[in-house]
């Protein structure tokens, strides 16, 4: 009796096993990442400089994080830092017209009235009847 | 061919016919189902079938009377009563079959369930009487020994043959490249997956084996408990397979399945009966059948059938997989078609398994088994536990080989926290009508006639149009001329998309003007239907096509004037309606703004694969799809040149966009089921503004925007000043010049399947797609940056976390919005 028992009992058990080992390997859902920094596109406006280039250095397509990088180096006078990282988000979004009026703007404020009405010529393009925009080409074109 | 063998073919086209009557009366009761695929007509040839089936079951009465002669002849035949009383029932079933013809006015309701349960029934009765007419041949008990050698072999023989189309498949999908070693390890991990699932199998075989050596007659019993395990089998696939996939639980789903499965067994052993008299007349062959044999008798039940079998089997494989990958459903009807593979493979290995008596090999003993039974789970672990790298060339090969998809799709995924966010969305998923209280959403409080003269609105939402195959889009297109003429003189939104990657919840999400919960039957529509608000508030005459679902959005009333009618969804057509269309605008009364919709099902792929074109006619592009759209385009571009000779294209909007897109082939993937990629959520939209609407606006054409936006930017065009109803809604996407639209490239939006409980969040302005799949069990991420598709990646743990809090989120605001709780 036993031995029948066992008979059943190591097949079935087996079968058990098998049915509990039925599953996809772990980590499904991508690697741990991250800096500690919230790089959510409404907490940019707070975070510093350092922050700012944690999120565009975890997130490389990050286009939110560069702009608001671009306009925290504009603001601590780093011109060259700030063209830099806007056109890195247009190489990433031509069509933002957002990028485009803020380096037209700076290029403006630099002197570079061409490079500036080309911008604001661009950004008119894609977000048509912008007032930014043609504020900007307008102003590029008094000069 | 024998009497009995007849018989046995007889049995069979019984079977498989009122398994169809079953299969689709189920469907019909199934809300989702009749919804769906029944309702809107997507397979017209079961038109056909419908039609002639009470026929066709008057035939298979008299067949199987016939069949049944000897025994309803002699009323001292063993079995003749029941035989007479099956023909009885039979017969005056087929007579009232004939006389009600209840397929045809089934509809959506509990007869589906009967008439489903009263066709099994009349399955596992003629099983019943066969039994009792025909003798039991003698069985011995099963060699477990030749048991383990099917297993082992018929799981090489189904990945084999498999593999051998993989070349193929490989043709016929985009996006999927497999090198050697690709190749190699695909085949390694569906070969160690197959494996696994047939040792299962044989472990159930010896449970059962040793569970029958205690009975009386342990031979007859095992062979009982095999008819047993096939039933269960069957009614387990029934349940989490087919009923999973059509949004079908509960006791219903479970007494269909169940069901189901008690006739497929019935039908199995009964052909099995059947087949086993030529042994019984062969009195040398007698004490050779073994309760596994008689078993797999239905498919091989000897040698040389089962190498015929054997032979067809990568044919088989490749024919099953491609006659309905084009109209399959979530992969159900492929898997579904891996498991009959499967069967097949084993029975007839079974059979070929068998040794001459003389040189039967020795008894293996269980310590062997044992063993054996380990080596195939550490096979199965060590591919589970192959580098990430290796996990990625799995999942290319699943897309190309069925029978991996099958093993990886049914694997239990991840932890107890991803368990429970699943059941939350499931929760939050197909919600029943009653459990929902339907808000009344207005844009515009006390809505009354616009400020500007209402122009005339024309919207065609393009059942699956691509965007990728329209040219303003993807410049390699050349057969969309006419939309790219239209397209040089409108607004082209470059990052469109859908809320819902399915038409069910599209169409309404559209009318709408924004989400909406999800359930499949939208109750009290119109205290949220925003644009029939707006469409009425201004006296607009509706010139529209009522397909299914917009036949329960939008009454019938004095400003609506129905275009194809009698048609049913499938036949809505652009070019036949586009010409009524121009006669009732020339007819109209003038003094009204015209408002247009349809939804054609031209590109649809249930409609348009019914073309035969060559592919080198559209090279790159799914010829049927190309040459069905080259046709709309011609008759849109019509349209166009139709408004301009009657003055009426510089006073109106015309509006092309889609519903949703479609998977042609991507991956493996074809339609869209519950698939949330790239080439299904992104649509096109085109828009078409007359020049006194143009002035004064701004719009952001490389910003996100969804369907779902048009309807309030009809208000705001119209000159309303909407209010802002959050994020789960459209928003105008033409706005004053100096309003900031900044939020569209910075904001998270939630996305859903129509159909299931799959969701996703689109954020950095469409760049990046998300997906939480709880109906696949897994999630997936898209960069879609890059190229015309994008391409799948890799998401971190934070981003995962992130986009299954923002799901959560959104879908409780939703919840609020409706007065909707899980566990009402």
């Amino acid at each position: 009796m036993n031995r029948r028992w066992i008979r059943i009992a190591w097949p079935l058990a087996l079968l058990l096993v098998f049915a509990g080992t039925f599953r996809r390997a772990p980590g499904g859902r991508g690697s741990s990442g991250g800096s500690g920094v919230s790089c959510a596109p409404g907490r940019q406006g707070t975070a510093t400089i350092a922050d700012l280039e944690s999120c565009v250095a975890l997130d490389p397509i990050d286009v939110e994080a560069m702009l608001s990088l671009a306009s925290a180096y504009e603001a601590a006078h780093r011109g060259g830092d700030a063209e830099a990282m806007y056109r890195r988000a247009l190489t990433i979004e031509p069509h933002d017209a957002r990028a485009h009026v803020a380096l037209g703007r700076l290029l403006l404020a630099r002197g570079d009235t061409d490079e500036a009405r080309k911008e604001g010529e661009t950004a008119l393009r894609w977000h048509v009847g912008s007032a930014a925009a043609a504020r900007l080409v307008a102003e590029a074109r008094a000069r | 061919m024998t009497r009995a063998a007849a018989a046995a073919a007889a049995r069979a086209a019984h079977a498989a016919f009122l398994l169809s009557i079953a299969a689709f009366s189920f469907l019909s009761y199934s809300p989702f189902a009749y919804a769906q695929f029944i309702k809107p007509n997507v397979v017209p040839d079961l038109n056909d079938f419908v039609v002639l089936s009470p026929w066709l079951f008057a035939i298979a009465v008299l067949v199987t009377i016939l069949t049944l002669l000897p025994a309803l002849r002699d009323g001292g035949v063993k079995g003749s009563g029941a035989a007479r009383a099956y023909v009885a029932a039979a017969s005056a079933a087929a007579l009232w079959a004939l006389w009600r013809k209840p397929l045809i006015t089934i509809g959506d309701s509990i007869a589906g369930l009967y008439i489903g349960l009263g066709a099994l029934a009349f399955v596992a009765a003629l099983a019943i009487v066969d039994h009792a007419v025909w003798p039991a041949p003698p069985v011995t008990t099963s060699d477990r020994a030749r048991a383990a050698r099917a297993c082992v072999l018929a799981a090489a023989a189904a990945s084999a043959a498999y593999a051998a189309g993989v070349p193929f498949r490989l043709h016929q999908a985009i996006g999927i490249e497999i090198s050697a070693y690709g190749f190699a390890v695909g085949f390694a991990g569906a070969l160690a997956g197959t494996l696994f699932v047939f040792t299962a199998i044989f472990l159930a075989l010896i449970v059962a084996m040793t569970i029958a050596e205690a009975a009386r007659n342990p031979p007859v019993v095992e062979y009982w408990l095999f008819v047993a395990l096939l039933a269960s089998a069957a009614t387990l696939v029934f349940y989490f397979l087919v009923s999973a996939a059509i949004a079908w639980t509960g006791r219903g789903a479970w007494i269909a399945s169940t069901s189901l499965g008690i006739a497929i067994a019935a039908a199995w052993s009964d052909i099995a009966r059947l087949r086993s008299q030529s042994e019984i007349r062969n009195p040398q062959a007698a004490t050779a059948v073994d309760a596994l044999s008689l078993f797999s008798s239905p498919i091989a039940a000897s040698r040389a059938s089962a190498v015929v079998v054997l032979a067809a089997l990568p044919f088989a494989a490749y024919a099953l997989a491609s006659a309905v990958s084009h109209l399959d459903w979530n992969f159900l009807l492929q898997k579904l078609g891996v498991l009959v593979v499967w069967v097949a493979s084993l029975a007839a290995m079974h059979a070929a398994a068998a040794a001459p008596a003389a040189n039967r090999p020795p008894r293996v003993s269980d310590t062997m088994l044992l063993f054996l039974a380990l080596i195939a789970l550490a096979l199965y672990q060590g591919v589970m536990r192959l580098p990430r790298s290796s996990d990625a060339l799995l999942d290319r090969y699943a897309a190309v080989d069925p029978s991996l998809r099958l093993i990886r799709d049914a694997q239990v995924t991840g932890s107890a926290d991803t368990a429970d966010y699943y059941a939350f969305l499931r929760s939050q998923t197909l919600v029943l009508p009653q459990s929902v209280h339907a808000p009344d959403i207005a844009f515009v409080d006390r809505l009354g006639p616009a400020r500007v003269r209402p122009p005339h609105i024309f919207l065609f939402i393009i059942d699956s149009l691509r965007r990728d195959y329209v040219s303003v889009y993807n410049p390699a297109v050349t057969f969309t001329p006419q939309i790219a003429r239209l397209a040089a003189d409108s607004f082209v939104f470059d990052r469109a998309f859908t809320r819902y990657a399915g038409t069910a919840l599209a169409v309404p999400s559209i009318w709408a003007g924004g989400m909406t919960i999800h359930t499949l039957e939208q109750y009290d529509f119109a205290r949220r239907n925003t644009l029939l608000k707006l469409l009425d508030a201004n006296r607009y005459v509706r010139m529209m096509d009522y397909d299914h679902l917009v036949e329960e959005l939008v009454p019938h009333d004095a400003n609506s004037m129905q275009l194809d009618r009698g048609k049913t969804t499938m036949e809505i057509d652009v070019c036949a309606t586009t010409v009524e269309l121009e006669q009732r605008l020339t007819e109209r009364d003038a003094t009204r703004p015209a408002f247009f919709y349809s939804l054609p099902q031209n590109v649809h792929i249930a409609v348009a694969t019914r073309l035969q074109v060559p592919a080198s006619k559209y090279p790159g592009f799914y010829a049927p799809i190309a040459a069905s759209l080259e046709r709309i385009d011609a008759c849109l571009g019509g349209f166009v040149d139709f408004l301009k000779a009657r003055d009426l294209y510089d006073d109106s909007i015309l509006i092309v966009t889609s519903d949703h897109g479609d998977s042609l082939g991507e991956e493996g993937r074809w339609g869209h089921a519950y698939f949330m990629v790239p080439e299904v959520m992104r649509i096109p939209l085109i828009i078409h503004l007359p020049p006194r609407l143009r002035a004064g606006v701004a719009v952001d054409l490389a910003a996100l925007t969804f369907s779902a936006d048009i309807v309030p930017s009809l208000y705001a065009l119209l000159g309303y000043d909407l209010k802002d109803l959050g994020r789960l809604y459209g928003r105008p996407l033409f706005t004053p010049t100096d309003a900031d639209s900044s939020w569209r490239w910075r904001d998270v939006f939630l996305v859903a399947s129509s159909y299931g409980a799959v969701y996703g969040i689109v954020r950095q302005n469409g760049r990046r797609l998300d997906v939480i799949d709880a109906v696949g069990g897994r999630d997936a991420a898209y960069d879609l940056s890059s190229g015309l598709l994008g391409r799948p990646v890799e998401e971190t743990r934070a981003m995962s976390d992130e986009s299954r809090r923002e799901v959560a989120q959104q879908l409780g605001e939703l919840a609020a919005v409706f007065h909707y709780h899980a566990d009402r």
